[in-house]
């Protein structure tokens, strides 16, 4: 009787870092989504990634004010901000599309370092405030805690938009050419695609994921001076884990990163600084091609 | 319907085409044979667009369709199966249908028409495996879908590169009967193939590259009744001298 009941109190510490680790984890993958697909469908290393990110953070610091109708207001306009951006990129991507990697990330670096730094003198240095609705800002009981109810709500939100994309990526003529592509891109151009339509189709949608991302995940990663390169960075984690193109991988990797990043500090709080790439590097040492399950090879 | 002329195309190490001429009209079937590394399948890829034509022309129904990225030229009515299948190794066999079926449909003047329902009353086998995905697939199968994914682009000229390659003889001959079948209903089809015999049963007409030159272009009425000089060119001595090498365009995927 007594181990049974030591069980539970073992695990208590560890029930809202681990629900924190789902609700990063989420935002993890609908942030990193529109990089991952933007890499293996039309093999653009796009290191501006973060930046998409960030206009919806900054975008939502600007418009929201605790009501519900500025949260969508905020939503809307991050959404097709991010998205115009991404297709911005994709038309000054376009001399290197067929480039190597190099050149790639060289040009992206710096229209993230410009974009950044119009966003920093845009909305000022400091980290702007983000208000969210009312009706979200107090906390809910959860096993026993208390838990920010906004967070809560966001996992919901998040694991629609995620099942939103999945089903758009399994159910589509879009998600099936996107599919295509990763698999072989020239014959999809012999089927009478052009690749570069397929392109501007993936960064701005990649574009409008991060930038739903940003709104929405504002109040967990917030509009700063460092939220591009961190969503960049967790962002690349996510591609070396997940795999290219993959669904499932890149899902997997999120939430792993989101718990390494939560419930793993709270675990070992004295590893924090290097806990992720740790475990990046120890999972590639294990299993070279990533977390991608076969089965989520599509 | 499909004309060539003094096509030349390569790679970065070289020009691999020298001045081809072919001429295929519609509902006839134009071989191609030669052994390894002739040019058949940079022949195909650069009708294709796959590769860039550095000179010559490609006209498909009258429209100079040579230095179009493969994309328009699909468009402009030439369907591929290549070499390998390549079939979507992620999609299922139904995906790949409703992927195949263009949009672009009435952009093709002249398509016979190819639905879904039609290319799987053709090939029944892919009714069968609609769930499965590419990769799953047997060769034959993978060649089918290969087949009906090009079909449903509504091409006017069919480009196949070794359709038969690495399939047992009987489903090889079921191919053979597939693409005469297709060529009847007035389809251009250009096929590349290994075997000689092979190509001397199905096509209407059988030329042969070495060193990247048509070194015989012939009705196969001809060869059938005397195989003789054509197979004393395609197994024995080679009729044309290696050429020089000398820089060409790249490929798409290259073009900086």
């Amino acid at each position: 009787m007594i181990a049974v009941a030591a069980g539970p109190n073992r695990i208590d510490p560890y029930v809202i870092p681990a629900l924190d680790g789902v609700a990063y984890g989420l935002l993890v993958f609908v942030a990193a989504a529109g990089l991952v697909f933007c890499f293996g469908v039309a093999n653009i290393l796009n290191l501006a990634h973060g930046m998409l990110y960030a206009i919806g953070g900054y975008t939502a610091a600007a418009l929201l004010d605790g009501g519900w109708a500025s949260l969508a207001l905020a939503l809307g306009v991050g959404v097709l901000a991010a998205a115009a951006a991404g297709v911005l990129l994709a038309g000054l991507l376009t001399p290197v599309a067929t480039g190597n990697h190099l050149t790639q990330a060289l040009l992206t670096f710096g229209v993230a370092l410009a974009g950044g730094s119009l966003l920093v003198a845009g909305f000022g240095p400091d980290d702007p405030q983000v208000l969210v609705p009312a009706a979200l800002d107090g906390s809910v009981a959860v096993a026993g805690h208390r838990y920010a109810a906004y967070r809560l709500v966001f996992i919901v939100v998040a694991a629609a938009l995620a099942a939103g994309l999945y089903l758009t990526v399994r159910r589509t003529r879009a998600g099936m050419l996107v599919r295509a592509a990763v698999d072989d891109p020239e014959m999809v151009a012999c089927l009478g695609v052009s690749p570069t339509r397929i392109r501007v189709g993936v960064l701005a949608a990649g574009g409008a994921l991060a930038g739903a991302a940003g709104v929405l995940g504002a109040p967990i990663i917030g509009p700063g001076a460092d939220t591009a390169d961190t969503v960049l960075l967790l962002s690349l984690v996510v591609v070396v884990l997940g795999g290219l193109g993959s669904m499932g991988g890149t899902l997997l990797a999120a939430l792993a990163i989101g718990e390494i990043q939560t419930l793993g500090v709270a675990l070992l709080p004295s590893a924090a600084p290097f806990l992720l790439f740790a475990a990046m590097a120890a999972v590639l040492a294990v299993r070279a091609r990533g977390l991608a399950p076969r089965w989520a090879a599509a | 319907m499909l004309y060539v002329e003094r096509l030349c195309a390569g790679y970065a190490g070289g020009i691999v085409l020298h001045e081809v001429d072919l001429r295929v009209h519609p509902g006839s079937i134009q071989a191609v044979v030669g052994r390894n590394g002739a040019g058949k399948s940079t022949l195909v890829h650069t009708i294709a667009g796959l590769v860039r034509a550095s000179s010559g022309r490609i006209e498909i129904g009258g429209v100079h369709v040579a230095g179009r990225q493969p994309h328009r030229v699909a468009q402009s009515g030439v369907g591929l199966v290549p070499q390998g299948r390549r079939v979507f190794s992620r999609l299922t066999v139904a995906e790949h249908l409703v992927l195949a079926a263009s949009p672009w449909r009435a952009a093709t003047p002249g398509g016979e028409g190819w639905t879904v329902p039609r290319i799987l009353e053709l090939l029944p086998r892919l009714a069968a495996r609609l769930r499965h995905r590419g990769c799953e697939l047997s060769g034959g199968e993978q060649q089918m879908l290969a087949i009906a994914r090009a079909l449903l682009g509504q091409p006017r000229v069919l480009l196949l590169d070794e359709p038969c390659e690495g399939l047992s003889p009987d489903l090889a001959a079921r191919v053979r009967d597939l693409i005469g079948h297709l060529a009847a209903g007035g389809l251009t089809v250009l096929l590349v193939e290994q075997q000689l015999r092979h190509a001397i049963e199905v096509a209407d007409r059988v030329a042969v590259l070495e060193y990247g030159r048509v070194v015989y272009d012939r009705p196969t009425t001809e060869a059938r009744s005397d195989p003789g000089p054509l197979e004393a060119i395609v197994g024995i001595a080679p009729t044309a001298s290696p050429p020089v090498t000398r820089s060409t365009p790249r490929l798409w995927a290259d073009t900086p």
